[in-house]
């Protein structure tokens, strides 16, 4: 087992908004649109924000799904990398994982603590709570260690 | 390599059904009334007036007489529109830009769309020039307006440069070339030269409210002066037709139109992107406000009304 990198998990991620970016925000452009139109009309704004939750929350549903059912997000498998655990990572754990996605105080907090404690210990602190890992794939292993399956 | 393609499919599964609920959930979030069955435009006048752009996201507002005249543009062409309320909150700016402007929304006016303007807080000097353009002037009592007077003041930096022993050298071809450079001093025939044009320009200005708000010259000449009045004065003068709010100009609109105002706001098209930025940017903007300001509060002498 080898921690994935940041960088490996920083593309993977970016890789994984541009799919959120197609399949869950493009559906809501034309509403974000009109609304951000009248935004300073007074009874909009509460819509926009209503909107902007949804899309949260379907963002975490996205790689909770993935994670649940792949271990890996389609980032994460373009960048060869995947979720692990020493049991089986159920709905709950896959949830909780992800719950930094939602739109509410205090998880806000964790937009900031997550990628200053990846950086630190390799690992998001949703992670150690959850025992979950972020790792290589085993044909990345074999690859970077020259190692051949036997 | 089948457990690849099994993932792949699933990985495709997922994809499709998250793609579906945000479709279902898109499809129940209808659009307000206002954006759909709107019969009124609402004009955005925010920022200095000038005939360039804002350059970036973090930039001032600016109303740029290109921008709002692609905006009228799209408004004649949309049969829907039947009056339109520009929103006035502008200290006013370049007089080529306003001239531009105030033509754009006369030209409202030939199209049948009855125009008025709602002065918020600034509606001074250009910007008032184009509020005189439109049929109707509803202003806030304590907004700023008037300010009919053009200036070209600079700051001249020789004195400082003298002290450091920087000199200017001269180099031109045509004696007015380098007229208005702040590293010497203007001449005497240069500052005549530069009044009389400063002049040309404010007699345009007074012509220009006197026939938009059909007032005799003589009057506007008097009131020139290049004084802000605030909104209830304004009203004395007749620069102003009535004081209120955008409520005021609807009512005017509805007895015009002879309809229930619907309003919907036409300004240069956002992106998504500066959509969902326009949103985040005014939630830090309210966090920031709150942190200064309750440091502020404690540390100044503030005045407010």
């Amino acid at each position: 087992m080898e921690y994935a990198s940041f960088w490996k998990r920083a593309l993977s991620f970016i890789i994984d908004l541009l799919f959120i970016n197609v399949i869950i925000i493009w559906p809501f452009e034309a509403s974000i649109m009109s609304y951000s139109i009248e935004i300073r009309m007074q009874d909009f704004p509460m819509k926009i924000y209503f909107i902007v939750f949804i899309i949260f929350i379907l963002s975490m549903l996205y790689f909770t799904f993935f994670e649940y059912y792949l271990s890996q997000s389609p980032g994460q498998l373009l960048m060869k990398i995947k979720v692990e655990s020493d049991k089986d990572i159920g709905f709950f754990k896959s949830l909780l994982r992800n719950i930094y996605l939602l739109p509410l105080f205090p998880f806000y907090l964790l937009w900031i603590i997550e990628p200053l404690y990846l950086i630190f210990y390799k690992e998001r602190l949703l992670e150690k709570i959850t025992n979950t890992r972020t790792v290589m794939q085993k044909s990345e292993l074999y690859k970077k260690y020259n190692l051949r399956k036997v | 390599m089948k457990q690849d393609n099994k993932k792949l499919w699933t990985m495709f599964l997922i994809l499709g059904l998250i793609l579906i609920v945000s479709l279902i959930i898109a499809a129940f979030l209808e659009p307000g009334e206002g954006i759909i069955n709107y019969n009124t435009a609402i004009i955005p006048v925010n920022g200095v007036i000038t005939v360039g752009e804002s350059n970036g996201f973090f930039d001032d507002p600016v109303v740029s007489s290109t921008e709002m005249i692609k905006t009228i543009e799209k408004i004649k062409e949309d049969k829907k529109v039947k009056a339109v309320i520009l929103e006035i909150n502008s200290p006013g700016g370049s007089p080529v830009a306003t001239d531009e402007i105030s033509e754009a929304v006369k030209s409202l006016k030939a199209n049948n769309i009855t125009t008025v303007a709602w002065i918020r807080e600034v509606g001074a000097s250009g910007a008032y020039w184009i509020a005189s353009s439109t049929d109707y002037i509803v202003a806030h009592r304590m907004s700023i307006t008037g300010s009919i007077g053009v200036y070209g003041s600079y700051l001249e930096w020789f004195g400082l440069m003298n002290r450091y022993n920087v000199t200017y050298k001269r180099l031109v071809s045509g004696e007015y070339k380098d007229t208005g450079t702040p590293y010497r001093p203007m001449s005497y025939q240069e500052e005549t030269m530069i009044q009389k044009k400063l002049d040309k320009l404010h007699e345009y200005f007074i012509n220009a409210v006197a026939e938009n708000r059909k007032l005799p010259v003589e009057n506007v000449k008097e009131l020139a002066t290049g004084e802000i009045f605030l909104g209830i004065e304004a009203k004395e003068y007749g620069l102003v037709d009535e004081l209120g709010s955008k409520e005021n100009a609807l009512n005017y609109i509805e007895l015009k139109i002879n309809e229930k105002p619907l309003a919907k706001e036409f300004s240069k098209e956002k992106t998504l992107f500066e959509s969902l930025m326009g949103i985040m940017s005014r939630n830090s903007f309210y966090i920031g406000k709150g942190i200064s300001s309750s440091l502020i509060k404690e540390s100044t002498l503030t005045i407010t009304t």
